[in-house]
């Protein structure tokens, strides 16, 4: 029966992996609904600070005391500013709960292309160093994947996001399908070949990042503006507001409903099947249900995780697709601890033209060929070479005619490196469900319990240690080691709780992305992550969640779902 | 209204438009030297004047603007106003208070009617004092420096005239040759 509240898919979730099971589906003919419990964002017309000067913002850029007091949470993230703050959720509007010795940031964007609009663009591929880890390790359960499973997915997704980068043949980062390369600056490259000369298995490659170095698909090439987080009027970045949602539209096929807050998932014990979603209008607060042959969660981690421990049932009495129990458990997120300066002599006559949205990358070289002594897994750098700017004089003494002039020239080089160490998967680090503490739609809120422990601690010190090492072997002087225990979440790569795995007992989703419960019910955002590789991991989200769409519809067509 | 604001509609009015600096001008030719001829939000008139003068010894005019041609206090003002916690607006204003107290004692005047040279010596005293002070919160002199500094090199008049601002500078180039007399790329990125 057709009537306006039944679709073929419903997608919840309009972000990074709700963007791509949009296209996907519309683009295989399924009249798709994707809710989105934010507001509306269209692409350019609803980036209100995307052009303006720093005079142009009355504090100049610094959140006010007002931006600290609705986002006690969300401001203390490095992209949040004057320009970027309204991306941010209202932490008191949203709030969750932790044990007090166990603080977690989680970081959200709710609006139309959720934090797709705020992220870093890195895009690393995964390698069977990784997808083999926890069967190799005996820590979690082995994922139901290996690399030759979704290689043909990140080249589909990497060929439509757009991602500049460099081809280096670096088993442990396999090369992707890459527009032209960003360049290093000069402190850059003399960082890269002492580091390469010195160490045979050490490789320093630029950023691979999802800016277009070349028009691509109807968008423009980037500006090198570096005003990503502000929504591009390029349409240089990759989005779902840029990119997938039109895509979506384009097909005549999408209906997107934003102020949709998603409360549960219908299921009917009879068929055993998912039959749709009931919403809370965001304006109304009105319920409505919503009915759909095979649905996809990409709500983000948590808010996946959270819908489906929200959806009980009689059959379900600890949440939809949890007769393993495991739903909640194993929630990681990278480790970003420790950065490393150093200050770099000469280079005097050089500089660069243009501000680079895009960093270098070392990839992972610890425990590939060698056996670290004091933890297993690795990590890998961001990080970059720079002059300094007139914001040196801050902690630089002097005042006066001189002191103002000197800083209006580029100051000396430095280089930094920062650390993205992998996080085990434990059963501990857990979220479950809070009914004491309600949001603002009556909704149970989340308790979120996790820590970094005993291996993240141990890989800290080897960070630091070959950080160092590194910048030394480059020239590099004053080496300045900061460690600073971040609070888990504050990387803004949380995943896992829904884990993809061989055995229904130990694991929700299937190697499809599938439920093992619940055959037409579809996890593809980061609850889906059995380990966490040190990765950026968005790109991996794409891949798997194209791979999904591809196998929800032919068994769809086949009459399996 | 401020005196700045109504000058400015009435330029408009006139069917012309006056710029900021147009605007100081014509205002500081009304005003006995010294008085402050703008309303701040937090500081008191003496503590703004107070403000101006150090932000004039940080950056002072040389062949490109001082801190006051581009309207720094208001900025500082501004910014303690709505930026700080009441804690650091308090350790602000006590700063303030204890520069003026210090100035007094090592000058014998208000920092105001202290010569360059004098000023400049109560404002090294306390950086200096500041490296080696333990506990937390930023020392005094340290605040007004960045945001002086901030409200220098972010006000549109340096950015445009003085650095090099390139909002959209279309390709990247990644090591290129400076010429030695460069001054520093800006763009529409905050610090």
């Amino acid at each position: 029966m057709q009537d306006n509240n039944t679709f073929d898919a419903i997608v919840v979730g309009s972000g990074i992996t709700g963007g791509w099971a949009a296209k996907e589906l519309t683009e295989k003919g399924l009249k798709t609904l994707v809710l989105e419990r934010g507001r509306q964002v269209e692409h350019v017309k609803d980036y209100p600070t995307a052009n303006d000067a720093p005079w142009q913002f009355p504090h100049r850029g610094r959140a006010t005391a007002e931006d600290k007091k609705n986002h006690p949470i969300q401001h203390k993230v490095y992209a949040f500013n004057e320009g970027t703050r309204h991306w941010w959720v209202n932490d008191n509007d949203h709030p969750y709960t932790t044990p007090e010795d166990k603080p977690f940031a989680w970081i959200r964007g709710y609006h139309v292309g959720g934090r797709s609009i705020m992220w870093g663009r890195q895009c690393y591929r995964w390698s069977d160093y990784d997808f083999e880890a926890n069967l190799k390790d005996g820590v979690g359960v082995d994922w139901p994947i290996r690399y030759k499973d979704i290689e043909p997915w990140y080249d589909y997704v990497e060929q439509f996001v757009g991602i500049s980068g460099q081809a280096e043949g670096i088993p442990q980062l396999p090369d992707g399908k890459f527009l032209p390369p960003m360049e290093m600056n000069c402190v850059e490259k003399h960082v890269k070949s002492a580091i390469e000369g010195k160490w045979g298995n050490r490789k320093m490659t630029i950023g691979r990042v999802a800016n277009l170095t070349r028009a691509h698909n109807g968008r423009t090439p980037c500006q090198h503006r570096n005003l990503c987080y502000r929504g591009c009027p390029y349409g240089a970045y990759f989005s779902s507001n840029s990119a997938t949602l039109p895509a979506a539209a384009a097909t005549g096929n999408l209906t997107l409903r934003p102020d949709s807050v998603v409360e549960s998932i219908l299921y009917d014990k009879e068929t055993r099947r998912a039959t749709g979603v009931r919403i809370i209008d965001g304006n109304t607060g009105q319920d409505i249900e919503y009915r759909a042959k095979v649905i996809f969660l990409c709500a983000s981690t948590l808010g996946s995780t959270g819908i489906l421990l929200n959806s009980t049932s009689n059959e379900f009495p600890d949440g939809l697709a949890n007769s393993s129990g495991v739903l909640g458990q194993n929630l990681m997120d990278h480790d970003y601890s420790v950065r490393v300066s150093a200050e770099m002599e000469g280079f005097n006559d050089k500089y660069y033209n243009g501000a680079r949205p895009n960093g270098i990358y070392i990839p992972r070289f610890r425990n590939i060929e060698d056996k670290h002594p004091d933890f297993i897994r690795g990590y890998g750098f961001q990080g970059g070479g720079s002059r300094s700017s007139w914001n040196s004089g801050m902690s630089q003494p002097g005042f006066g005619g001189d002191f103002k002039d000197n800083l209006t020239k580029p100051g000396p080089w430095s280089m930094r490196l920062i650390g993205f160490g992998e996080c085990l998967p434990y059963s501990d680090n857990a979220v479950t469900l809070n009914k004491d503490v309600l949001d603002k739609h009556g909704l149970p809120t989340l308790k979120i319990s996790a820590a970094f422990k005993e291996n993240e601690k141990a890989m800290r010190d080897d960070i630091a240690t070959t950080a160092s090492e590194m910048l030394e072997a480059a020239g590099g002087k004053n080496i300045n080691v900061q460690v600073q225990p971040a609070t888990i979440g504050f990387c803004i790569h949380e995943m896992g709780t829904a884990r993809m795995g061989r055995d229904p007992k130990t694991s929700v989703l299937n190697k499809w992305n599938q439920a093992h419960d619940v055959d037409n019910l579809f996890v593809t955002d980061g609850a889906c992550m059995t380990s966490s590789a040190c990765q950026n991991p968005s790109i991996t989200y794409m891949a798997l969640t194209a791979r999904a769409v591809d196998y929800a519809v032919k068994e769809l067509k086949k009459g399996n779902l | 209204m401020d005196r700045r604001e109504a000058i400015k509609r009435t330029s408009l009015l006139l069917g012309g438009a006056l710029s900021a600096s147009a605007i100081t001008g014509i205002m500081q030719g009304c005003q006995p030297t010294g008085a402050l001829d703008w309303e701040p939000v937090f500081l008191s008139s003496e503590e703004a004047s107070l403000v101006a003068s150090i932000a004039d010894c940080i950056l002072p005019a040389t062949d490109t603007p001082s801190a006051t041609d581009v309207f720094v206090p208001e900025f500082i003002d501004l910014m303690l106003q709505e930026v700080y916690s009441s804690a650091e607006q308090n350790h602000f204003t006590t700063g303030l208070k204890a520069l003026e107290k210090k100035s007094q004692e090592q000058n014998q005047k208000p920092f105001g009617k202290s010569s360059i040279t004098e000023q400049t010596a109560v404002l090294t005293d306390l950086e200096t004092a500041a490296a080696s002070q333990t506990g937390s919160g930023k020392p005094f002199i340290h605040m007004i420096k960045e945001l002086t500094l901030l409200g220098y090199f972010t006000s549109d008049k340096i950015m445009q005239e003085v650095l090099s601002y390139n909002p959209v500078p279309g390709q990247y180039e990644g090591c290129v040759d400076m010429e030695p007399d460069a001054v520093v790329s800006v763009d529409n990125n905050v610090f």
